[in-house]
């Protein structure tokens, strides 16, 4: 996150002969989908390269954070040639209504995917109502 | 800073976005890729977000690598309402030659959180040597 603000050509002479820069992390929001079932919002972001290690999901009252860092660990030693990867920071937030349980959130990563489970509060399940 | 939005979206697809009718839609995407060169190797790295190995199709033919994969849909419950869809893409598909000659008896391929890593060596005759003075 370090490099984010960080403008290569500020105060800098570059000539043809120049190393190619370091690529700088790109900020990325990661593509999503969501959909909601009696007891939960199920929410799924696409954040390819990273690990359990690098990425966070926090959750406050109203408002749910997913963050991710790819640190680019590919690029260590050779010559980029092409890039469209490079490092990225994944960040996306959600606002979270009154009606969920922002305690117990659940978070899994599989295949580049983030997903994130936020239960419903009682009130907010739908319920049978039985008929006398 | 720099804020990218990893599939732009056409116009299309935007009016699409009105109606969830398509949510099972195929959509052929490029993905996104790097490629490093090491002493005797090229190392090309693709993001196949959501795709399982089984669905990954690495052909290397007359220099020209061609990796393919399709992103099976998730189960979605069956009472399930959505939300948002912006997950689109279900096939990627991408194409790209290489500059030297590979060994194409050893090129080797991983996918890891998403993200696909290939190996291609180069051929003995594309690797540096040093050259003796007499």
């Amino acid at each position: 996150m370090d490099t984010n603000n960080h403008n290569e050509f500020e105060g800098k002479q570059t000539t043809a002969l120049a190393k190619r820069p370091e690529p700088l992390a790109t900020l990325v929001n990661p593509v999503a989908d969501i959909y909601e079932t009696a007891d939960n919002f199920t929410i799924k972001l696409d954040m390819p390269g990273v690990t359990k290690e690098s990425v966070h999901v926090t959750a406050e009252p109203g408002r749910l954070a997913a963050k991710g860092e790819v640190v680019g660990r590919h690029l260590e030693g050779g010559t980029l040639l092409f890039s469209e990867i490079g490092r990225k920071s994944y960040v996306r937030e959600f606002h979270l209504g009154e009606g969920v349980d922002h305690n117990n959130i659940q978070a899994e990563l599989e295949d580049g995917v983030l997903m994130i489970t936020v239960p419903k509060i009682d009130a907010l399940k739908p319920r049978e109502i039985t008929v006398r | 800073m720099m804020v990218r939005f990893d599939f732009p979206r056409t116009l299309e697809s935007l009016f699409e976005d009105a109606s969830m009718r398509d949510f099972r839609a195929t959509e052929k995407s490029a993905p996104a890729m790097d490629i490093t060169e090491h002493e005797n190797e090229y190392v090309v790295v693709a993001e196949l977000p959501g795709v399982n190995k089984e669905e990954v199709k690495i052909t290397f033919e007359n220099g020209l690598l061609t990796v393919q994969a399709e992103r099976k849909p998730y189960e979605l419950p069956q009472e399930a309402r959505v939300l948002l869809n912006e997950m689109r893409v279900r096939e990627f598909t991408r194409s790209l030659r290489l500059p030297v000659r590979i060994d194409a008896d050893n090129i080797a391929a991983e996918l890891q959180n998403g993200v696909l890593r290939i190996s291609l060596p180069k051929a003995q005759e594309a690797r540096p040597r040093l050259i003796s003075v007499k």
